[in-house]
Formats: structure tokens, C-alpha cells, sequence
């Protein structure tokens, strides 16, 4: 069996991000079982005293047998990995080109609850934060189905609009992490390479793992628009009249370069950056995060 | 120098230069709005193309109006006008070099006049030399080269032709008109002939601001007597060597002319002479008469002895042998009745151009020029034939066919045929005629002659093919006389006998030019030209030779050589001065009405800018711009 398309349009019309998430966490799932990644599971931590009203299945009876003691294995969540989705809540976010059915937030939403709900799934710890621009919207990570709920909750309840600060919001979410996490970016990543630099240069300082999704409208790469227009910006509410015909290989020109330097910054410390567009499916996502998972154990 | 226009009017379509204005500062702006994500990447390229695609704007928009302003230019049709500011003086001399100069010492005289008014002009000032005749010519372009310019003089000769100043006026004009000079001159200096004023066109006055000086000459009180025209009065054959010459001697004098001596040569020798008296302005006719030589070109002159104006004292003339046309008739007239066709060729003093060649035999047809065939006669097949191979092979020929069997038989060999004519015997008349054909044309003058009296008994009715061109029909429509070819042989063909009960024709005044105008025709001979005047073109061919000089030219006419008398206009020998002053006021410009002026002036605005053609720079250089203005909108955004 081919595995099964990610129909966007029916995402979008999913009001409820948990069951977006589900629905691509399944999709996911249901083409993995065909993928190399296979065997992971929920993970041993380490042994606890058995005490009345623990499930017997946990208890390791081989243990029993060497020691006399019963103990049972622990999976506690501080055990697992903690996982933090950073999400960009900037104008630029809000951007969707006339072809496509999402915003690059929408996309970016759906696709950080499809990394929660993955997480959850794995028993793994999943935090939240969303960067706005007057700060940072943090929750600390957890394993619960109430936390998850209330990663939802939060992903629901968000909106982009501004300028955010990348840097300084990524400075003041790594004072607040104080175990080593998985990070995962999720943003168009329109910062200033040496903004991103620094940014990445303090997680990396903590020992954090990250990975950076980043999220474009495909219009933002084609730049296809024919007729002069007037041009709004999204993040400054700055406008311009453009000719897009005569400008649009300076335009090109220009965001290649960017994204060449953002690339750079981001190979210069060991993130691994990968590239959504809106019109294709996002359980790529996953497999990001799997991907690094896989190479962090 | 300033610049102008024709039609300032046109300028007003220069407004148009404030649509593009207007569109440039009103120009659309984009409705639509696109949000994007950023315009980080935009603005980096906005500031390279901003200031870029702004001077393409003003460019554009530059194009544009220039296009407007450069089409309004071209239809005002703008021309560069020089001014009149500077203080040389600009000489453009006219030297009468016609004939009538030689008289009483006028062309020395009017040299050293030149010469004089030349030596008059300043340094700084620009002369020019024409020789003024009937072929006048500018010698020495306006110019700084005075010394050129007499020179010139000095060395100019006389010519044998008559003059027209209008030329030579006009070439001048041409000269002045074109040069920065403030004052602007033409000095004629001639005899102020009135033949020469004669072709002058005043109601074409020199362009404004040329001043026309002419030298006003003194009556000239001398004798002279010319030879207007000599004339031969028949043509030279070995049937009339008595050669009559027929001479008009004028008087052109004040004073009468007494028993002045005519003498009149032939090849050097004096063959005649006669005394001549005549009273002031009067004309005398004279006669001589001599005996010409042998029948070859002969040439000779009359000369009256000399006077202070001799140069037209002479004329010449030529006696070139008439060739006569050898007329071949068959068959010869009926016995016992007068053979009227033979009595119209008869070689007479009119006719001696025409000599008829009776035929008896096939050897006969090649001493013939032309052939006359007539029906009856008796049945000679060997003959007959003969005479349709010649035909057929290009012998021009006249037929006249009656009813009879034997005409038929002639048609019927030459390709054609005849059918009784329908209707009654009521005699037939002529009842349309072409009288541009050649062979009927001079009976189209009142008194020649009229063909619509002759009259026709039962003629044939012709069948002829559709080729045939119809000269004239019968009243009652058909074919009377036709032209057409059998083979290669050019035929006339006259729808009747010439016995008295065909027609009534050979017994009328019609009958003897219609066959000798006939013949001709039928043979492509014209009268060959014996005498032009100087500068005339020389008529066939005559190699090395002009007719620049009064004399004897020979040349060659229809492949048979000929002299030619080459003699002054007689016309020129009139010396009576001009005296209409009023008609150079109109001449000259500043004499004229200011109204006229004006026209003048436009006149002299249309010739400059015609010639300056500015109107076709500005409508290439709209083009171009055009082009540039596509190129440069399509690639320039709003």
C-alpha cells in the first residue's frame, strides 16, 4: 500500500488541533510501519520499590528472582526526553498565498500539535512556547494527557502578528530550561542570520538539541505575482508598490541568499533545518523529529 | 538666422504634449493589495530599481512629449530662414552673349561694363558670372574669386543663338538666395533686346531682397538688313532641276536700304544675284530661280554684302535629291477607257515624289516601293501568285476590290474575303470616318477636300478579321476602307473599283492626296528635314556634330545621307530695345505690392524649407522615438 496522502484541506477544516494532530499523527504512523524507523517504545528508566496498587505487569520478576526484592520499572516522565516546540508567532506567520489552503501559522500550529501529540504518545515530555512579540508564552514540558490538553489549548488560543525578537525571546526560553531538551524550532526563520546565530549559539551553550522546522508559503519562493500591486507587509504594516515582473529575480536573488545564510548559521551549529512548504504534507515533521530522536540516543 | 515655419498653426498640436504630462502625473495606481510575509527582500531590490526605474519614467515620459512636439514640428514644417545681416554685397553678372550683342560693338562694350562693376565690389564681397543666350549657363558660381569671375568676361564669345533672359534671371535668383550677403544683386548687361524680355514670366518676380539692375542700351542706329528665310520651293528630282528659291529680306533699319546686292551661291559658285531696296521695317519677297547640278545633297547660301550688323547676312540651304516612291500598279488600266489611276500618278511637279513602275512580270515587284492593286485585268496565275508572296513577305500594298471574281480571288489569297452587299443599288455614301488616321487626316481641315461626297454602286461588304482597323465605313456601316496585313505586308484596302460605275472618287479633288498621303503612309516615308535653326536638335543621325554653328551639317535620315542647313533665328536680327519699365518693377521685388511681397516671401519660405526638408528629420526622429518609447514603457513599471 502507498502510504496515505496528508490531505491538507481536510486538516484545515478540523476545528479541533488535537484532532488535527491525530489525524496526522495516525497518517504518520500508518506510513511508518513501512519505514525504517522502527523499535522504538516507551523507555526504561530505572527501578523503584514495588508498592501496593502498582500494576503487577510492571514489576521485572527476573529482578525478583536475583534479589528477593520486588521492584518495578520505573517510566517516569522526568526520565524521558523533554521535548519544547518553540513556535514564531510573528505577522509574517499569518501569510498565506492565494493557492493554499493554510497559513504559514496555521501550518506551523498543526504541525507543532502533530509533534505534541507524537510526543505524548511516546510517553515523551512535551513543553510549549510561544513567541510573541512581547515575549515568550512558556509551558514547562510534561508527559500527562492534561498537559497535552493544555498544549492544545495554548496552540488554539495563539495568534501571530508583529515583530518578534528570535534572539532575545530563544535567550530568555533557555534561562527557563534547566534539563537538557530537544528543541524544536518552528518558525519562516525571516531573522537576521546573526540574530538566529546568537540564538542558536545560547541553546547549543546549554547542551539543547535543535531542530528547525521552517515553514514557507510557496508564493514567498516563486515569488509568481504578475500585476503591480501594492505589497503589505505582514510583521511592519509597511507598503510598497512593486512591479513583481521587474524585480522578481532580485527578489529571488535576495531570499536564496538569505536562505543560504540562514542554512549556513544553522550548520555551523549542528541543527538540522528542514524546509515545509504549505502545500505539502508536514508529517515530515516527524520524521524530523524521529530522524534526531534516532541520532540523540 | 532664425528658425521658422510654415504652418504656424500645426504648433497648436505641440499641446498634445500635456496628455503624456497629465498621464505621467495621474498615471494609475495599482489597486490591488498583496499582503507578504516580509518585504526585507523587496526593499533591498526596490532601492537598485527605484532610482533606476525613475529616470526610465522621465525617460519615457520625455519620449513621449518629444514625440508630440517633433510631430507638431513636422506638420508646422519648420525651416532655418537667414537672415539679411550682413553688409557684403553679393553680384551675380549677366552677360548677354546672343548674337544681336555683335551689333555695333554692344558685347565690348557691355564686357567692359561688367568688368567695371565687378572691379566696384569690395574684399569682403561675392560675384558671379552668367552667359546669357538661349542656353544660358552659370560660368563662375557666386564666389570670392573675383579674378575668376573676370576672366571669365574677358575670354566669353559671342554665340549664334537668340537670347531669353528668364533663365538666366532665374539661375541667378538661385545663386543670391542662397547666400548670407545683405545686399543681393543681379547686373544684366546686354543690348535689352526686346525679343529677349519677350519669354521673361513677370509674374514670377525675383525672391525678396534681390535688386535687379539692368544696363539700359542706347537705339542702336545702324543698318540692318537680314535674311529672314530661304526657302526651295520644290523638291530637287532628276525631273525638275530648275530650282526655285523663295527669299524673305528684312529691313530692320531706320533708314531705307538702297539696291543692296543679293548673291546667291550654289556648292562656291555664285549661280544668281539680284539687287535688293527697302523701305525701313519692310519685308521683301524674292524669287530666284537656278539650275541645279547633279542629283546629289547640294548646298548653297544667299548672302546680302555685308552691313554693321553682318552676322545675319547669310543663310543657308540645301537641295537633298527627292526619293521618289516607286509605285508598282497592276493590271494595268483597262483599253479604250481613261485610266484614271494612272492619271492620278502621273509624275507631275506636285507629284514628282511618286514615280509609277508599270509591272509585267514577277522580276518587276523588287523595283517597287509600293503596290496598287485594282481588280480585272487578265488571269496570270504565275503573277499572281508572285504578287501575294510579295505581299505576304512585306510588300505594303493598296487593294481595291469590287464585286467581281477577280477581287475575290485577291482576297481569297491574301487571307480574306467579300460578300455582295445587302440592300438595294442605291448609291452608298461615306458615312464615318476616322480622320485621325493618317491616311485621311489632312481632309479633316475645312476646304481639303470632303470624302462624305463620294459616291459608291454596290460595293463589296468586306470580311475582314477583327485585327483590321476600319478607316472609314459606309453609311450604312460596313467596311469602306480598312487597314490591316496579310503575312508581314501592310495592306489598305478600299471596298470598290475605280471604273465610273464603282465610284465616283478618281473623278474628285480627294482622290490624288488620299493616294499619294496613302503610299506614304503605307511605306513609312516622311519628308526629310533640310534645315534647323542653331541649337536645335540636328534630326537623324549625325555623329561629331552640332548644330551650335550656322552652316551645312550632314547627317544621316532613314538610312540615306542628307545635308542640313544650319541658320541662325531670324528672329534675333530684331534689335529694337525693350522699354516696358513697369514690367521690371514687377520683376523685381521691392517695386512690387506689398500684398505681393508678402506671397513672395512665402513663396521663397516654401522653397527654403522644401529644399531644407527639416519635416522629414522630425518625423524620423518621432519614429524613433516611438520605438524608444514602446521599448521603454514595456520594461519600466508604473
Amino acid at each position: 500500500m502507498e502510504p496515505e496522502i496528508l490531505d491538507l484541506n481536510l486538516v484545515q477544516r478540523l476545528d479541533s488541533f488535537e484532532l488535527r494532530a491525530r489525524y496526522v499523527v495516525e497518517g504518520f504512523l500508518s506510513g511508518l510501519n513501512r519505514s525504517p524507523f522502527r523499535g522504538f517504545s516507551v523507555e526504561f528508566a530505572e527501578y523503584r520499590h514495588y508498592f501496593p496498587g502498582d500494576p503487577l505487569r510492571l514489576i521485572d520478576w527476573k529482578l525478583y528472582g536475583r534479589t528477593d526484592r520486588l521492584y518495578v520499572k520505573q517510566f517516569e516522565e522526568e526520565t524521558n526526553l523533554q521535548v519544547h516546540l518553540l513556535l514564531d508567532l510573528s505577522g509574517s506567520m499569518n501569510y498565506r498565498s492565494r493557492a493554499q489552503v493554510m497559513t504559514k501559522f496555521d501550518y506551523a500550529r498543526t504541525m507543532a500539535a502533530s509533534l505534541a501529540f507524537f510526543l505524548h504518545r511516546q510517553r515523551d515530555a512535551v513543553g510549549l512556547t510561544l513567541q510573541k512579540p512581547d515575549g515568550i508564552d512558556y509551558l514547562y514540558s510534561r508527559v500527562s494527557s492534561t498537559h497535552l490538553r493544555q498544549v492544545m489549548n495554548n496552540l488554539e488560543g495563539a495568534t501571530a502578528a508583529g515583530e518578534i525578537d528570535l534572539a532575545g525571546g530563544v535567550q530568555n526560553f533557555a534561562n527557563l530550561l534547566h534539563r537538557r531538551s530537544l528543541i524544536i524550532l518552528i518558525s519562516d526563520f525571516y531573522e537576521p542570520p546573526e540574530a538566529l546565530a546568537a540564538a542558536l549559539k545560547r541553546l547549543r551553550y546549554s547542551h539543547h538539541e535543535v531542530i528547525a522546522l521552517q515553514v514557507l508559503d510557496p508564493a514567498e519562493i516563486d515569488f509568481d505575482f504578475r500585476e503591480s500591486s501594492f505589497f503589505h507587509d505582514l510583521e511592519n504594516g509597511a507598503r510598497l508598490v512593486i512591479d513583481p515582473e521587474s524585480i522578481r529575480r532580485e527578489y529571488q536573488k535576495n531570499f536564496n541568499a538569505h536562505q543560504k545564510a540562514i542554512g549556513s548559521v544553522m550548520r555551523d551549529y549542528e541543527v538540522d533545518l528542514t524546509q515545509f512548504r504549505t502545500d505539502a504534507p508536514m508529517d515530515g515533521a516527524l520524521s524530523a523529529y524521529l530522524a534526531k530522536r534516532e541520532g540523540s540516543q | 538666422m532664425s528658425w521658422m515655419v510654415l504652418a504656424p498653426g500645426f504648433l497648436l498640436g505641440a499641446l498634445a504634449i500635456a496628455l503624456p504630462v497629465i498621464l505621467h502625473f495621474l498615471r494609475k495606481q495599482p489597486t490591488e493589495v498583496n499582503t507578504f510575509p516580509t518585504l526585507i527582500f523587496l526593499v533591498q531590490s526596490l532601492r537598485k530599481k527605484a532610482r533606476f526605474n525613475s529616470i526610465r519614467r522621465w525617460l519615457v515620459l520625455l519620449a513621449r512629449c518629444a514625440f508630440f512636439g517633433l510631430l507638431a514640428l513636422a506638420f508646422a514644417r519648420p525651416f532655418f530662414a537667414q537672415p539679411f545681416v550682413s553688409s557684403s554685397t553679393a553680384l551675380m553678372i549677366i552677360l548677354d552673349t546672343s548674337y544681336s550683342m555683335g551689333a555695333g560693338g554692344q558685347f565690348a562694350k557691355s564686357k567692359a561694363d561688367a568688368i567695371q562693376a565687378l572691379q566696384e565690389l569690395g574684399p569682403g564681397d561675392l560675384a558671379g558670372l552668367i552667359l546669357a543666350n538661349s542656353h544660358p549657363r552659370i560660368e563662375v558660381p557666386l564666389g570670392h574669386d573675383k579674378d575668376a569671375v573676370e576672366r571669365a568676361i574677358q575670354s566669353a564669345d559671342l554665340s549664334f543663338s537668340a537670347n531669353n533672359y528668364d533663365g538666366a534671371l532665374r539661375q541667378a535668383d538661385a545663386q543670391l538666395t542662397g547666400s548670407p550677403c545683405g545686399t543681393k544683386l543681379i547686373d544684366l548687361f546686354g543690348d535689352n533686346q526686346d525679343l529677349a524680355w519677350q519669354g521673361v514670366d513677370f509674374k514670377r518676380p525675383l525672391s525678396p531682397g534681390i535688386q535687379l539692375k539692368v544696363a539700359t542700351s542706347a537705339p542702336r542706329d545702324i543698318e540692318d538688313v537680314a535674311i529672314d528665310e530661304l526657302k526651295i520651293a520644290a523638291p530637287f528630282t532628276a525631273a525638275n532641276q530648275k530650282i526655285s528659291a523663295e527669299i524673305k529680306v528684312h529691313n530692320f533699319s531706320a533708314t531705307a536700304v538702297q539696291a543692296r546686292k543679293l548673291h546667291f551661291e550654289l556648292e562656291g559658285t555664285e549661280v544668281a544675284t539680284t539687287d535688293v531696296s527697302l523701305r525701313p521695317g519692310e519685308i521683301a519677297d524674292l524669287n530666284l530661280e537656278f539650275a541645279a547640278g547633279p542629283l546629289q545633297p547640294t548646298h548653297g547660301r544667299a548672302t546680302l554684302d555685308a552691313d554693321a550688323f553682318p552676322i545675319n547676312d547669310t543663310r543657308y540651304f540645301v537641295l537633298n535629291p527627292a526619293n521618289p516612291l516607286r509605285v508598282g500598279v497592276w493590271p494595268p488600266g483597262p483599253a479604250g477607257e481613261v485610266d484614271l489611276l494612272s492619271v492620278a500618278l502621273a509624275p507631275s511637279s506636285e507629284l514628282a515624289t511618286i514615280r509609277p513602275t508599270p509591272i509585267t512580270g514577277a522580276s518587276d515587284l523588287d523595283q517597287c516601293d509600293v503596290l496598287v492593286l485594282r481588280p480585272g485585268g487578265t488571269t496570270d496565275s504565275a503573277l499572281s501568285a508572285a504578287l501575294v508572296n510579295a505581299i505576304q513577305q512585306g510588300k505594303p500594298a493598296l487593294l481595291f476590290v469590287d464585286g467581281s471574281h477577280a477581287s475575290a480571288l485577291w482576297l481569297q489569297d491574301l487571307g480574306f474575303s467579300t460578300v455582295p452587299h445587302p440592300g438595294s443599288d442605291d448609291p452608298l455614301h461615306l458615312g464615318a470616318i476616322d480622320f485621325n488616321r493618317p491616311e485621311v487626316t489632312i481632309f479633316a481641315k475645312p476646304g481639303n477636300g470632303d470624302l462624305f461626297d463620294i459616291r459608291f454602286t454596290n460595293p463589296p461588304q468586306l470580311q475582314l478579321p477583327n485585327s483590321a482597323r476600319i478607316i472609314a465605313s459606309f453609311d450604312d456601316g460596313t467596311p469602306a476602307l480598312a487597314e490591316t496585313t496579310s503575312g508581314r505586308g501592310a495592306l489598305l484596302i478600299v471596298a470598290s473599283g475605280l471604273d465610273r460605275a464603282s465610284t465616283t472618287w478618281p473623278l474628285q479633288s480627294t482622290f490624288l492626296p488620299f493616294l499619294q498621303e496613302s503610299l506614304k503612309h503605307l511605306v513609312g516615308r516622311d519628308a526629310p528635314v533640310s534645315q534647323v535653326l542653331v541649337g536645335d536638335a540636328l534630326p537623324g543621325d549625325h555623329p561629331g556634330v552640332n548644330s551650335d554653328t550656322p552652316g551645312i551639317v550632314a547627317t544621316t535620315q532613314g538610312g540615306v545621307p542628307q545635308l542640313v542647313a544650319v541658320n541662325l533665328d531670324p528672329a534675333e536680327s530684331n534689335l529694337t530695345t525693350w522699354t516696358n519699365q513697369l514690367d521690371l518693377d514687377r520683376l523685381i521685388p521691392g517695386k512690387t505690392h506689398p500684398a505681393a511681397i508678402s506671397f513672395l516671401a512665402a513663396l521663397q519660405s516654401e522653397e527654403v524649407e522644401r529644399h531644407q526638408r527639416f519635416w522629414w528629420y522630425a518625423i524620423l526622429a518621432a519614429t524613433v522615438l516611438l520605438f524608444l518609447e514602446i521599448f521603454l514603457a514595456n520594461r519600466t513599471p508604473l
